[in-house]
């Protein structure tokens, strides 16, 4: 599954893949910004070319990249479908007693039509991968308590700013206002 | 082929700098104004020299920087890719979960008739 090559430099080719994902990253990141922060806007558009350049590689890959390039492909369809299903089954979900069960039960067939496909065509790693892995997943979580900690460390020398004065009744009108606007328009 | 000590260190080493870069990319693309980026950067940068130096010199010296950040990124995402069936199985659970449900009366909706 996994092979190790050395390559001293890096050809155009592999050099578009890895800049494909880090692109992917970047949208991903600014995909999750608030919508107060304009640059969440980017995020859809830069995912989209980051998927671009990742799976349609413009030469031959080197070793490394091209056996991860394989094991996305083999992997992408039952992961579009999953997605897809999900996301229909939550769109048709009841939010604020609308339902749409015929969107709900696309999306569960979806569902199952992605779980039939990996268990009919994946069958990719022997006991040794799931021990590398298992390793490399530990190694990740070390990192996500690593950063935990950083952020609380920092987030405790950081100076409290002073509490804010509760709202007057001209902004609670406002919040009703908005409140009552979009729950009136789902 | 069973793993040695030297495997599981340079796979765990790998996922550890695969996660301290996605958050160095994370921290760059979602600055703003509030965000004190430069002390969490600078800990984050310290402790990915430290990884790489601690890579070079015990580890495995013939390998560059370049194929190391590569087959970090490499093997981080295939684990992902194994473990996410894990996870979709749980997501699997909640919308099933979710399709029988039914929801109960949204106090907030009730609030506003209130006011």
């Amino acid at each position: 599954m996994y092979i190790t090559c050395s390559p001293v430099s890096m050809d155009w080719a592999d050099i578009q893949f890895w800049f494909g994902f880090l692109l992917f990253f970047s949208g991903l990141s600014l995909h999750r910004m608030g919508p107060a922060f304009k640059r969440s806007n980017f995020g859809k558009p830069t995912l989209l070319m980051a998927s671009v350049l990742i799976l349609l590689p413009s030469d031959t890959l080197s070793l490394t990249e091209e056996n991860l390039l394989i094991v996305l492909k083999i992997n992408l369809p039952w992961l579009i479908l999953f997605t897809s299903g999900t996301y229909l089954v939550l769109y048709g979900s009841q939010i604020y007693w609308n339902n749409i069960s015929s969107i709900k039960i696309l999306g569960l067939t979806l569902l199952t039509v992605s779980w039939a496909y990996y268990f009919i065509f994946l069958d990719l790693y022997t006991f040794t991968d799931y021990l590398i892995i298992l390793f490399n997943i530990l190694g990740m979580i070390i990192g996500l308590i690593f950063i935990i900690w950083v952020i609380k460390l920092v987030e405790s020398r950081t100076p409290k700013v002073a509490e804010s004065l509760p709202l007057s009744e001209k902004e609670k009108k406002f919040i009703v206002s908005i409140l009552q606007r979009n729950l009136e328009d789902s | 082929m069973p793993l040695g000590i030297h495997d599981i260190l340079d796979s765990t080493l790998h996922g550890f700098i695969f996660i301290l870069l996605l958050f160095s990319i994370h921290l760059i693309c979602s600055y703003h104004p509030y965000h004190r980026i430069i002390p969490l950067l600078m800990v984050n940068t310290l402790f990915i020299s430290l990884s790489f130096m601690f890579y070079f010199y015990i580890l495995n010296s013939e390998l560059n920087l370049l194929n190391l950040l590569t087959e970090s990124v490499a093997l981080s995402i295939y684990s992902i890719l194994l473990i996410s069936p894990f996870f979709c199985f749980l997501i699997t659970f909640s919308i099933i979960k979710l399709f029988l449900r039914k929801r109960p009366e949204d106090a907030l909706l009730k609030l506003l008739d209130t006011i």
